[in-house]
C-alpha cells in the first residue's frame, strides 16, 4: 500500500510513520510532505497513491486549501490535535479522523 | 481653555466666575476695614477697584500656574516648580496690586469719608495685604486640588497597567492551554520518547518551564531581561523540537543587559506571533533572531505569510504596546519590509 503524509511538524511525521511501518509490512510510506504548496505540486503528478494522512494545519496554510488547488482521488485520513475541523473534513473525501497523540490501536482498526 | 484644564486639574470655570465676585466684596471688609455705616466708607468704586484688581491678580497667577506645570510636568520636579512658581507669584501679585493701587487710588479714595478716605500708605499698605493673603490661599486651594486629580491620575494608571499585564497573562494562557498547542507538544513528546527518551525528559521540563513562569508572573509589571530570556529559550526549545530544520532561532544577547527590564510574556508573544504568522516549511524556513540593539530588545524574522491565519486575534501586540504606554515614554516599534518583520521593544532600565 502506498501511503502519503502530510505534516509539518517532523517529529509527527516520524511517529506516525514508525506506527504505521510497525503495523504491517505492506504499507510503504513514499513521501512526506510539509506544506500546502509541496502537497499541491507532488499530488498533480504522482497519481498512484492508496492513502493519504494529512494534518490539518500545515506549514503554509490549512491542508483544505489542498482541495482547492487540485483534485485528490484518494482517500485521505486527517490527523489533528484538536476535532474542531471533523464537519469540514466531512466535506472532502476523508474517510477518518485521527487525534492527535495517535493511538497506535486505534489507528490498527482502521 | 479646554486644553488648559489638564494643567488645572479641574474646571475652575464655575470657581472663577463665584469667588472672583465674592472675593472682591469681602475684602476691604477684612483687609482695610471698611464700612458701609460710617468711614472710611465702603462704595461701589470700592468694589469696582477691588474687582479689577483680584480679577487680574486671580487670572495673571492662573496662567503662571499653567506656565510652570507645563515647564515642569513631572512629578520629581513638584518642589522646584513651586519654588519657582511662588516667586514669580510674589513679583506679580506686588507689582499688579501696586500697580493697580496707585492707579485706582483716586478713583476710590475721595469717596470713602471726610477725612479723606484711606492715605496713600495705608492704602498700598492694606492692598498688598489683601493680595498676598488672598493670593496664598487661592493657590493653595487649586495647588490641593491638582495633586488630587495627579494622584487620583497616576492610581488609575497603575490600574490599567495592572489589568493589561492581567491581559498578557490570560492571553499567554489562553494560547499555551490551548489544545492545539498542548496536544501538538504531547504528540511531539509521544514520538520523542521511542526514538530519544533524554530528548522527552527534556522536552518535558521545558514545557513545564514555559507553563510554570506564566503563572508566576501574574503581578508583575516588569521582570529582568534574563528570566525573560530563560523561559524564551525553553519555549525556542520547543519549537524547535517540533519543527526541527524548518525553523531557525537565534538568540544572542550579551550579558551586560541582562538586569534591564523588560515587561513579561513579550518576547514570547512574538516569537508565538512569528510561527502563527508565517509558512515554516522545509522548503522555507523561518529564521527569527532575538538580539539587543542600542536600548532596545529586537526580534526579527523573514516574511513569508500564510495564506490563511487562524485564531488570530490581533491583541497580543497591541497589548504590548499599551503596557510600555503606561511604564515609559520610550514605544514599541514594529518595522515591516517585503521580506522582513522587525518588532523592537524598549529595554527599561532599573
Amino acid at each position: 500500500m502506498q501511503v502519503v503524509i502530510i505534516e509539518d511538524e517532523a517529529p509527527a511525521a516520524n511517529r506516525l510513520a514508525a506506527l504505521l511501518q510497525h503495523i504491517g509490512n505492506e504499507i510503504n510510506i513514499v513521501k512526506k510532505l510539509d506544506s500546502v504548496e509541496s502537497a499541491v505540486a507532488y499530488l498533480e503528478k504522482e497519481k498512484n497513491i492508496d492513502l493519504i494522512f494529512m494534518d490539518i494545519q500545515l506549514a503554509d496554510g490549512l491542508s483544505f486549501d489542498i482541495f482547492q488547488q487540485t483534485t485528490v482521488k484518494t482517500p485521505v485520513i486527517f490527523t489533528t490535535a484538536f476535532d474542531q475541523y471533523t464537519l469540514k473534513a466531512f466535506k472532502v473525501n476523508s474517510i477518518d479522523y485521527l487525534l492527535k497523540p495517535v493511538d497506535e490501536e486505534e489507528l490498527k482498526r482502521r | 481653555m479646554r486644553r488648559n484644564n489638564n494643567k488645572i486639574g479641574f474646571d475652575d470655570r464655575l470657581l472663577m466666575i463665584t469667588m472672583i465676585p465674592v472675593t472682591s466684596l469681602i475684602i476691604p471688609f477684612v483687609f482695610s476695614g471698611l464700612r458701609f455705616q460710617r468711614p472710611p466708607y465702603y462704595t461701589v468704586r470700592v468694589y469696582i477697584s477691588t474687582f479689577i484688581c483680584t480679577g487680574a491678580i486671580w487670572i495673571g497667577n492662573r496662567y503662571i500656574m499653567i506656565w510652570a506645570r507645563s515647564r515642569y510636568p513631572q512629578f520629581e520636579n513638584v518642589k522646584r516648580r513651586l519654588i519657582i512658581q511662588s516667586a514669580i507669584m510674589l513679583g506679580f501679585t506686588l507689582i499688579a496690586t501696586n500697580l493697580l493701587g496707585y492707579l485706582l487710588h483716586d478713583y476710590c479714595n475721595p469717596q470713602m469719608g471726610k477725612a479723606g478716605g484711606v492715605s496713600l500708605v495705608d492704602f498700598i499698605f492694606n492692598s498688598n495685604n489683601a493680595a498676598i493673603f488672598s493670593t496664598l490661599t487661592v493657590v493653595a486651594i487649586y495647588e490641593s486640588i491638582y495633586f488630587m486629580s495627579e494622584l487620583r491620575q497616576s492610581i488609575e494608571e497603575k490600574e490599567l497597567l495592572k489589568r493589561e499585564s492581567l491581559q498578557a497573562q490570560l492571553n499567554a494562557l489562553r494560547t499555551q492551554v490551548n489544545p492545539h498547542f498542548l496536544f501538538n507538544n504531547l504528540n511531539t513528546v509521544a514520538s520523542v520518547i521511542p526514538e530519544n527518551p533524554k530528548l522527552a525528559v527534556d522536552f518535558v521540563q521545558q514545557l513545564s518551564k514555559v507553563y510554570r513562569h506564566i503563572l508566576e508572573v501574574k503581578d508583575e509589571r516588569i521582570i529582568p531581561l534574563k528570566d525573560e530570556l530563560d523561559v524564551l529559550k525553553a519555549y525556542a526549545f520547543l519549537l524547535k523540537t517540533r519543527f526541527g530544520d524548518n525553523l531557525a532561532i537565534n538568540i544572542d544577547v550579551d550579558n551586560e543587559r541582562m538586569e534591564k527590564k523588560i515587561v513579561p510574556l513579550s518576547l514570547q508573544l512574538l516569537m508565538e506571533n512569528a510561527i502563527k504568522h508565517n509558512i515554516v516549511s522545509a522548503d522555507k524556513p523561518l529564521t527569527i533572531n532575538v538580539y539587543a540593539l542600542n536600548g532596545t530588545l529586537v526580534v526579527s524574522n523573514n516574511l513569508q505569510k500564510k495564506n490563511q491565519v487562524l485564531e488570530s486575534t490581533g491583541t497580543g501586540l497591541d497589548n504590548i504596546r499599551n503596557r510600555y504606554k503606561l511604564l515609559s515614554d520610550k514605544i514599541v516599534e514594529v518595522k515591516e519590509s517585503d521580506n522582513n518583520f522587525t518588532v523592537s521593544i524598549p529595554l527599561i532600565e532599573n
